[in-house]
């Protein structure tokens, strides 16, 4: 069985799933996700192996998640000059505790994924890999990524040229020879190897 | 405050009964001995660690962990407790009183079942 499942049978109530989208990038926010789910949610089947989606069936279930009665959502955005002061990781764990107090409910333990544990007025978990595991951390996961990838194609009209509407700002061949001629722009994280 | 006050506080809240503190044999100590519901849960209080939350396991280093789980042995034995589900929880505590409760943060390792 499942973590979460174990702990809501345990009557441990609200859990909130937490999952961040882009350490990686060179350019553009870490954006953070929080996510409570009814325990009787079809919603919970649903959100499953949240990497095995396609972006089409990704953005149809966050429309859900964002829409459902019985469903809390908390996002929250570090932008890219944050990231340069305090480095990655701070900025992904400010996101994270950020993402958390902004549900409109307070969940008693925070499932996280990965090995990373956020200041929290709850307790939480780091749970490896937990975003295929814990159906809230798969739906956190899925939330985070679509509003990155949405944010990023606005930027992409904003500062054309980059092609941060397909790349997003992750580290491609193509991002870096944008960089190279064009220079980098306000949202490039320049304590980035190969940016600043 | 002292990071083990703001550690008891945040425990209290989340609905944790603190049944004994410093817990002390010649091996070590155990800082917070709970309970929740009807588990026995042993905490360790990491303070200062700055803003630098991060990976839990990396806190306490496993000989601590091993340290740690030898006294609440001893803990159980002195209280005549038998058969009652335990967890080992570590609470962070830093620079700006941000606190960290990792619950389960580990678990005994293999040797202590043999």
């Amino acid at each position: 069985m499942a973590l979460e499942e174990d702990l809501l049978s345990q009557g441990h109530w609200p859990i909130c799933g937490v999952d961040e989208a882009g350490r990686g990038p060179l350019a553009g926010p870490v954006v953070a996700a929080a996510v409570i789910i009814d325990p009787s949610h079809e919603l919970r089947r649903v959100v499953k192996d949240s990497k095995k989606l396609s972006p089409v069936k990704r953005e149809r279930i966050y429309e859900r998640l964002i829409s459902s009665e019985g469903v809390w959502v908390g996002v929250s955005f570090v932008d890219a000059s944050s990231i340069d002061e305090m480095n990655i990781l701070q900025a992904a764990l400010k996101a994270m505790t950020e993402a958390v107090s902004d549900l409109g409910e307070s969940p008693v333990i925070a499932l996280v994924d990965g090995n990373i544990a956020p200041p929290l007025s709850c307790s939480c978990m780091p749970v490896i890999r937990g975003d295929q595991t814990e159906p809230s951390i798969s739906a956190a996961s899925i939330v985070a990524k679509v509003v990155r990838d949405r944010y990023m194609i606005r930027m992409d009209t904003l500062y054309p040229g980059y092609g941060f509407a397909t790349h997003k700002g992750y580290p491609t061949k193509a991002h870096y020879e944008a960089i190279h001629s064009l220079g980098i722009c306000p949202i490039h994280r320049r304590s980035f190897k190969g940016v600043g | 405050m002292r990071g083990e006050e703001i550690a008891r506080k945040h425990l209290k809240k989340q609905g944790l009964k603190i049944l004994e503190t410093n817990f002390r044999t010649r091996q070590g100590e155990l800082d917070i001995i709970a309970r929740e519901r009807d588990t026995l849960v042993f905490v360790e209080v990491k303070t200062a660690l700055n803003t630098n939350f991060g990976n839990p396991l990396e806190w306490i280093p496993l000989w601590k962990q091993n340290r740690i789980v030898k006294v609440s042995q001893s803990y159980l034995l002195s209280r005549g407790l038998h058969d009652i589900p335990v967890r080992y929880d570590v609470v962070g505590v830093d620079a700006d009183r941000n606190v960290c409760h990792v619950r389960d943060a580990f678990r005994p390792s293999s040797e202590f079942f043999v």
